[in-house]
């Protein structure tokens, strides 16, 4: 931080992020039957309480350009980090998705999953 | 000839690159490393909590979400005490920043005993990480604990304690290193240098926060 400059308005900033927190358990408990439209509202209120925590509190808003870019690339890896393991997510789904379509139909007994299953049927008709 | 005499005396942390000292940019390097270590818990327990989507347990039926959230602000209050002792050191004021930075371990000492009474009343309920007495899990689980948890994931109370425990401990690191900044300054032996890498810590530690009580808490 550069000498001199004149200091951030430090108690509005406070105010602001207690302000949030108090929004933010406010709408979690209002909206705890509305999952999607709660989890928009809480991650956008956490990001901006941690961009002013970051810009303000850190001094990051007051350093030059080169740093705040060098320190906020592993924000860049964290997105990376999560996107990847979104493939993981959606196979889970889509386990769960298969697992209940097998009881559904289920008068097989349903042991194997349907991938193993399939081929055998023809066999066992032959 | 004095100011060449000063100059070869500066400590080397006050040394610049980039614009900031050596030491503000080596604190700002590890707390990059330490938010990946972060993100590494917390995008697990994304993928475990939308994996396991539909038998989740409703965390604000388990939790003591506005003891938490009482603590939240108690951390958000320390890290303007933490500012205003940086302040107080950029104007000389010894006697301001030795009562803003007791004050800031202060919160820091009372976020760390709410979550010992929050895990110690959680365990209390049967959410815990193992029994030692071997039973099986449904048998952990008391009152109104039971009817939130029976049909759902354990994975809940796994990666609860995993992500609070490790921020915890960063706070116990934070009320430590404070305290050694803070006997620095009783001695006479402090920068303004250093106390602002001791605030980017502790900002960090409520940075973190703001992240994991919304997403462990909230949701």
């Amino acid at each position: 931080m550069t000498e001199g400059h004149k200091h951030p308005p430090y108690l509005a900033i406070f105010g602001a992020l207690a302000a949030l927190t108090a929004v933010e358990l406010a709408a979690a408990i209002a909206l705890a039957s509305h999952k999607a439209l709660l989890i928009m509202i809480l991650v956008t209120l956490a990001l901006v309480k941690a961009g002013l925590v970051a810009a303000y509190f850190m001094h990051l808003k007051f350093e030059r350009k080169t740093f705040i870019v060098i320190v906020c690339f592993p924000l860049l890896l964290a997105v990376v980090l999560i996107t990847a393991l979104f493939p993981d997510v959606g196979w889970m789904h889509g386990g769960s998705r298969h697992t209940a379509a097998t009881h559904e139909g289920g008068a097989t007994g349903g042991a194997p999953p349907a991938e193993g299953g399939a081929p055998t049927a023809p066999a066992e008709a032959k | 000839m004095s100011s060449v005499a000063a100059a070869a005396h500066a400590p080397p942390a006050e040394r610049e690159v980039l614009g900031v000292s050596n030491g503000k940019l080596a604190m700002w390097l590890f707390l990059g490393s330490d938010g990946m270590s972060f993100m590494g818990l917390i995008a697990t327990y994304l993928a475990l909590r939308i994996g396991n989507w539909s038998n989740w347990p409703d965390p604000t039926h388990i939790l003591s979400i506005y003891i938490t959230a009482a603590n939240t602000f108690v951390l958000i209050c320390s890290s303007v005490t933490m500012v205003k002792a940086f302040v107080a050191a950029q104007a000389g004021d010894v006697g301001g920043l030795k009562k803003w930075l007791a004050l800031t371990v202060l919160g820091g000492l009372i976020f760390l005993g709410v979550q010992v009474f929050e895990y110690s009343s959680l365990i209390h309920e049967g959410i815990k990480l193992w029994d030692t007495a071997g039973r099986p899990m449904t048998e952990w689980w008391e009152g109104h604990i039971k009817e939130a948890m029976l049909g759902k994931s354990p994975l809940f109370m796994a990666t609860f304690y995993v992500c609070t425990c490790f921020h915890g401990c960063h706070v116990f690191s934070g009320v430590v290193y404070l305290g050694v900044v803070l006997i620095g300054v009783l001695r006479g032996r402090w920068t303004v240098n250093r106390i602002e890498i001791a605030g980017l810590y502790w900002h960090f530690i409520d940075l973190v926060w703001i992240v994991i009580f919304t997403i462990i808490y909230l949701f």
